[in-house]
């Protein structure tokens, strides 16, 4: 079960990008495609596009990275919300069967679990903002090497240059052309 | 779609696993609960303690709510194990008398109240003479 409208939005974005990349037809290497799909970047480096490939690889790195060093953090704090609010609810089954609780322990626990929830809804937002990137990163490079062409290393031929040049009753049309 | 090398379908392997990891397995907050449906009983007050004779005590403190109490303890602050609190005794009424094998004259000791709902207030605190 994926928890969390962020959880799904990401999940359909990413399943969206594979098979838009996988039904589409695609300018570039099929190999580029698949490279870049599994670490973005690879593909535009085996295409030759050295800077895009740095930038991808980059942004893909870093990413993944922050996605699970904040998903980490965010684990815990949830858990640790989990913790608190179950002992919290605990009081009401003990006070229902008999037992006698501290006010001050039913306050405290409540004062945990509030700043626990506030910790968990910080957590979250950072990893969500770790997830849009990841999947902002990938869409970028699963359009961008589907559009793109190899590098072939090849210079285009100059376009031969033309002048116009006037004259006293008129004017000519001067067009160099180089062996 | 297919990964033409064994090291690659194990690179795409991983990184579904990652995905998968993030996007399933992973903790969550939801549903912050209600405050509690019980009720706190109010702290005593006017809270004194009277030495008659020998070592004899009275405790007398005032409630404010009676109808939402149902009883009340009273502690030796500090006499518990780890200083605790150590528990001298219950009763259902805002007086309590006791009597030690000793002088407890310039001990702390606290009454709570404790509701229908089987909540222990908050402490109110007097010094024996």
């Amino acid at each position: 079960m994926i928890r969390g409208k962020t959880m799904r939005a990401a999940a359909a974005s990413a399943a969206a990008i594979l098979l838009a990349t996988a039904a589409g037809p695609a300018a570039a290497g099929t190999s580029s495609v698949l490279k870049s799909i599994v670490l973005p970047g690879t593909g535009q480096a085996q295409d030759g596009h050295y800077t895009r490939a740095a930038i991808f690889a980059s942004a893909a790195i870093i990413s993944w990275t922050g996605l699970f060093a904040t998903q980490i953090n965010y684990a815990r704090s949830a858990e640790k919300y989990n913790n608190e609010k179950r002992t919290y609810l605990s009081y009401a089954d003990l006070t229902a069967g008999g037992q006698v609780v501290l006010q001050e322990d039913i306050e405290s626990t409540y004062a945990e679990m509030q700043s626990a929830w506030d910790q968990a809804d910080h957590d979250e937002t950072w990893r969500n903002v770790f997830i849009g990137a990841l999947v902002v990163t990938y869409a970028v490079n699963i359009v961008d090497i589907v559009r793109s062409k190899p590098d072939t290393g090849e210079v285009a031929p100059a376009e031969p240059s033309t002048s116009l040049e006037w004259r006293g009753d008129g004017f000519r049309l001067v067009r160099t052309v180089r062996f | 779609m297919r990964f033409h090398s064994p090291r690659r379908s194990v690179l795409a392997l991983v990184l579904l696993a990652g995905v998968l990891a993030v996007t399933v397995g992973c903790p969550s907050h939801e549903d912050f609960p209600q405050p509690l449906d019980v009720t706190y009983p109010p702290k005593p007050t006017s809270f004194v303690i009277t030495n008659p004779q020998n070592f004899d005590y009275d405790f007398n403190w005032s409630i404010s709510n009676p109808s939402i109490v149902k009883g009340y303890r009273i502690y030796l602050v500090g006499g518990g194990a780890l200083g605790g609190d150590e528990l001298i005794g219950e009763t259902t009424s805002p007086t309590f008398l006791a009597t030690f094998p000793l002088s407890v004259a310039n001990l702390t000791f606290a009454v709570r109240a404790i509701s229908t709902d089987n909540v222990e207030g908050l402490a109110a605190v007097a010094v024996a003479p």
